[in-house]
């Protein structure tokens, strides 16, 4: 007589015992195939998301180990070093616009001056809590910002000499609209759309994320035309048109807006997204489009234009209202200077304005309006950034936290487009080398994965800053003052995304272990508890506890399996229809990120990976045989004679 | 009541108190219908020569349950010899003790004083496993109310003691098909319980029962679930399997018709043998 079973045997006896408690057994399993669903729908999407990631990483940037840094910079708030540095100088300031506003016998009020290099900042109810904060807007704040950062010694020069030290072949420069210092945020950029300017100053179009208004929300940024090569579409070169006109890389709604090819509606099938973007890239090669450029003087005063024109009409037919003394005219043509209509000012009026301008000028450097027309040539299409379109979820939203860095988007031109004092140099607020550093990242490219990897782990600071400094001292030691990604698709950008989906997902795990073991616990394991007399009826055959156990286990583990099977199908089902409803779209966003030459190449979110099924196949079985361990006990050690007179 | 006992009445009523005519009218109605099978023999088997082994030995056996505050003595100082090769009969009323005391020569449970001896061994002095190899091995038990399994098939249920023997399949498939058709179900292996009628149910229980070549059957009220024929069908199979392979039967009824084809009929009364 043997200590256990035969599998075989142990299987017969555990396999009809599924087909009794039906109803019980399909409750079970439902309800943890819909727990365990989710997980499989998880591993489906994300393996098919990986699978078309590799897939299309062979375009593009995809074969490059490259890693993009942002540097840290100090922010010029809560910035006491700051503040000390320009407190001086705000004060010379200050009695120095005092004084002129004496002589002229102007009003002024330092208190409400918000040019001042320093703002008195309520931070709290009390009267102590007015403190001083430096003004980001101030040109002598940005100066000794710059100062200030400098000591980080992180510039573009800094890194490449970092990089290259440990073995980047290659180091790229670009900027980001992210920066929060400089005048030039006042500045604005307006794709001329059929050759008109709109004056619509509706402040949510600025964060347009879609379309021509993209450019304000996006910016329009500078990057290595090294960088900027794999997203060109066939044909175009990266170099200034003998027409002046700056290559760019532009949005596909935008690119729609400018083609006048509409996008194709949600129920379009893929082949017609497809058709779509085969027309848009070879209807946007090459054309032209008008960026009406304003700097922040020139924008100012076509706002007062058009205010000053708004209130004459609401004004017009009321007695006693007099038109103002200086009066201008709206632009005659697009991106035009706004001109003077009238002026009916006296010269005490003239005078008192000269004086003011004066009184402005010791804070704000004066600017004379500037504005033009800068021409542009699409060379390239990139995909919308996350959220733009038509639905919450979008699938480039979907694609852009799936591929979590993405290797082009928006508006992008290559650095040497930019020539010294040009208009186009002076919508990017001057020279790039001048570009506050927050307004810059960083490129390199290693010629394999390790070295990119080891370059992210000691240059990419992970330290959580102490005691409000900004910067974590721990990498100001080390040097390792950046923010480092990896950038393009590459198998370092993968494993991110997985490591961090585990990060995360090990808790979800382990709540939906409970949940189903306690759900078990109820249907699986009342089931067991309630076989007692087969138990007694197997006991009196002859059966050795450790036969009961083994006839028990194996019909938690075939439940499992069954379990396991069901929620297979149920995930399934489920990335089927994600993958139905996404696909068509996600392609064509992923043939724009990559620039696939292959324009029908798909992007699916269905993929096996059996490692991942095989994972939580065992997860489950470890759940029911977590619910079922206590009953299995229960049942071996019971008293075989009790059960049976049970009945 | 019991349906036989009501019969028997039904009749002695309607021959006017006439004995031998009513005792004819019981044997036809226990006749089989089918007129297949002999009617039992009615006169007192001839005394089978003793066989000195004894299988059973039960030695002031007692058991007390226990419930809440109150005690129930099931059974209450019983002694007893059952010899190799005889088939007993198990009688008295209900609550008598009859099925404690079965199920304490089956090492199904332990008593609360005095001691199960059989083939020679102690049951109590066995362990949990060896307990259960021996139940496997030297006993064959049957039930009032067959317990197949539901989902199995009338082979495979023959099989399940072969199960927890760890015998083969191909060993087992030939002896099983055997036991099959030696209860009259060569025809029915493939079918499942509830194609079943009652008395093939419980046939195929028996076969279940000797799958591993018992030395001992014990079977606790096989009949009450079944029509007069079908019991008496039971009861020849038991007399059939001692006879012809000396294995000893003890079985539980409440019926004196039944109990008197055994060789020894043992009644019990409050826990005692009467
Ligand atoms: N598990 C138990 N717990 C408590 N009392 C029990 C238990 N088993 C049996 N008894 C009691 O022991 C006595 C003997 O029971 P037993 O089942 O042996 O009688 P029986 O002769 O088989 O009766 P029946 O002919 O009705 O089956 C009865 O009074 C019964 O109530
Ligand atoms: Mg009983």
């Amino acid at each position: 007589m043997s200590f256990m079973m035969r599998p075989g045997d142990s299987l017969t006896l555990a396999y009809t015992k599924l087909r009794m408690r039906r109803i019980r057994l399909a409750i079970t399993l439902v309800v943890m195939s819909l727990l365990f669903a989710g997980l499989v729908f998880l591993s489906i999407v994300l393996s098919g998301a990986v699978n078309s990631m590799n897939d299309f990483g062979k375009e593009g940037l995809g074969g490059r180990y490259i890693v993009r840094a942002t540097p840290f910079t100090y922010a010029p708030f809560d910035n006491q070093k700051l503040v000390d540095t320009v407190s001086g100088d705000n004060a010379r300031l200050t009695s120095q616009k005092v004084a002129l506003a004496k002589k002229y016998g102007l009003q002024y009020e330092p208190q409400t001056d918000q040019t001042l290099p320093l703002q008195q900042i309520q931070t709290g109810p009390g009267a102590a809590d007015i403190k001083p904060m430096a003004n980001p807007s101030s040109p002598l704040v940005v100066a000794a910002l710059k100062q200030q950062n400098a000591s980080l010694n992180n510039s573009f020069q800094d890194f490449s000499t970092r990089a290259q030290r440990q073995g980047a072949i290659h180091t790229f420069l670009s900027t980001t609209p992210d920066h929060t210092s400089g005048a030039s945020q006042y500045s604005s950029l307006q794709v001329l759309k059929d050759g008109k300017e709109t004056y619509d100053s509706d402040p949510s179009r600025q964060y347009d994320t879609s379309g021509l208004g993209s450019i304000t929300s996006l910016g329009w940024n500078q990057m290595d035309s090294e960088l900027l090569k794999p997203f060109i579409l066939p044909g175009q070169s990266l170099a200034v048109g003998s027409d002046g006109s700056i290559p760019v890389t532009a949005p596909l709604s935008a690119v729609e807006q400018i083609t006048g090819i509409t996008k194709p509606g949600i129920n379009a099938t893929s082949k017609q997204r497809l058709d779509h973007l085969v027309n848009i890239r070879r209807a946007a090669a090459g054309k032209t489009a008008a960026i009406c450029y304003r700097n922040a003087a020139s924008q100012e005063l076509l706002q007062s234009a058009i205010l000053q024109q708004k209130d004459i009409e609401a004004n017009r037919t009321k007695k006693d209202y007099t038109i103002p003394a200086l009066q201008y005219n709206l632009p005659t043509t697009a991106c035009g200077a706004t001109s003077i209509k009238k002026d009916v000012r006296t010269a005490e009026d003239k005078a008192s304005e000269q004086h003011q301008k004066e009184l402005d000028a010791i804070t704000t450097p004066q600017q004379e309006p500037k504005q033009g027309i800068i021409t542009v040539r699409i060379v390239g299409i990139t995909a919308d950034m996350l959220g733009a379109g038509d639905s919450s979820l979008s699938s480039a939203g979907l694609l852009s936290s799936i591929l979590m860095t993405s290797p082009g988007q928006g508006w992008m031109s290559p650095i040497d487009a930019f020539k010294p004092d040009s208009l186009a140099t002076a919508a990017q607020g001057g020279n790039i080398g001048e570009r506050p550093l927050d307004g810059q990242a960083f490129y390199a490219e290693f010629p394999d994965l390790t070295a990119a990897k080891r370059f992210i782990e000691n240059t990419n600071c992970t330290s959580a800053s102490s005691s409000g400094e900004p910067v974590p001292d721990d990498c100001v030691r080390s040097g390792a003052t950046y923010t480092v990604m990896p950038f393009g698709n590459n198998a370092g950008a993968i494993e991110d995304t997985q490591r961090m989906a585990w990060e995360y997902g090990r808790y979800v795990l382990l709540a939906i272990v409970i949940i189903a073991a306690v759900i078990m616990m109820g249907t699986l394991g009342k089931i067991i508890a309630d076989s007692r007399r087969e138990t007694a009826v197997f006991r009196a055959l002859g059966a050795r506890r450790m036969h009961i156990a083994q006839v028990y286990l194996t019909y938690t583990v075939l439940v499992s399996l069954l379990v396991a099977f069901v929620s297979f199908i149920f995930g399934s089902i489920g990335a089927v229809i994600l993958d139905r409803h996404f696909s068509a779209d996600l392609s064509v966003n992923a043939v724009l990120t990559y620039n696939a030459a292959d324009v029908t190449k798909q992007f699916s979110l269905y993929g096996i990976n059996l490692l991942q099924l095989g994972g939580i196949t065992g997860l489950i079985i470890l759940t029911s045989l977590l619910a079922a361990l206590a009953p299995i006990i229960l049942n071996m050690r019971r008293n075989p004679i009790k059960d049976m007179r049970e009945e | 009541m019991d349906q036989r006992h009501g019969l028997a009445e039904q009749l002695l009523q309607a021959s006017g108190g006439d004995l031998a005519a009513a005792l004819d009218a019981v044997r036809q109605a226990y006749a089989p219908s089918d007129g297949q099978r002999p009617a039992p023999a009615r006169t007192p088997r001839p005394a089978k020569p003793l066989n000195p082994e004894i299988a059973i030995r039960v030695s002031s056996l007692a058991k007390r349950y226990k419930v809440g505050k109150n005690s129930v003595d099931a059974l209450a100082g019983i002694d007893m010899d059952i010899h190799t090769g005889e088939f007993i009969a198990l009688t008295g009323s209900s609550g008598s003790g009859k099925s404690t005391l079965l199920q304490l020569m089956g090492g199904l449970d332990k008593p609360t004083e005095g001691s199960v001896e059989v083939f020679g061994q102690q049951l109590n002095k066995l362990s949990d496993g060896k307990l259960s190899t021996f139940r496997n091995q030297t006993i064959g038990f049957i039930f009032q109310f067959f317990y197949l399994q539901p989902f199995l098939s009338v082979q495979t249920n023959i099989e399940v003691p072969a199960m927890f023997a760890g015998t083969k399949r191909a060993q087992r498939g030939p002896r099983s098909r055997e036991l099959a058709a030696t209860v009259g179900l060569a025809e029915r292996t493939k079918h499942l319980p509830k194609e079943l009628s009652g008395g093939q149910m419980q046939r195929a229980a028996i076969a279940r029962a000797l799958l591993n070549r018992p030395k001992l059957l014990l079977a606790d009220e096989p009949t009450g679930n079944l029509d007069s024929t079908n019991a008496m069908a039971i009861f020849e199979l038991f007399r059939t399997i001692c006879d012809e392979q000396g294995t000893t039967v003890v079985v539980v009824t409440h019926d004196q018709q039944l109990a008197s084809m055994a060789d020894r009929s043992v009644a019990l009364k409050d826990g005692r043998v009467i």
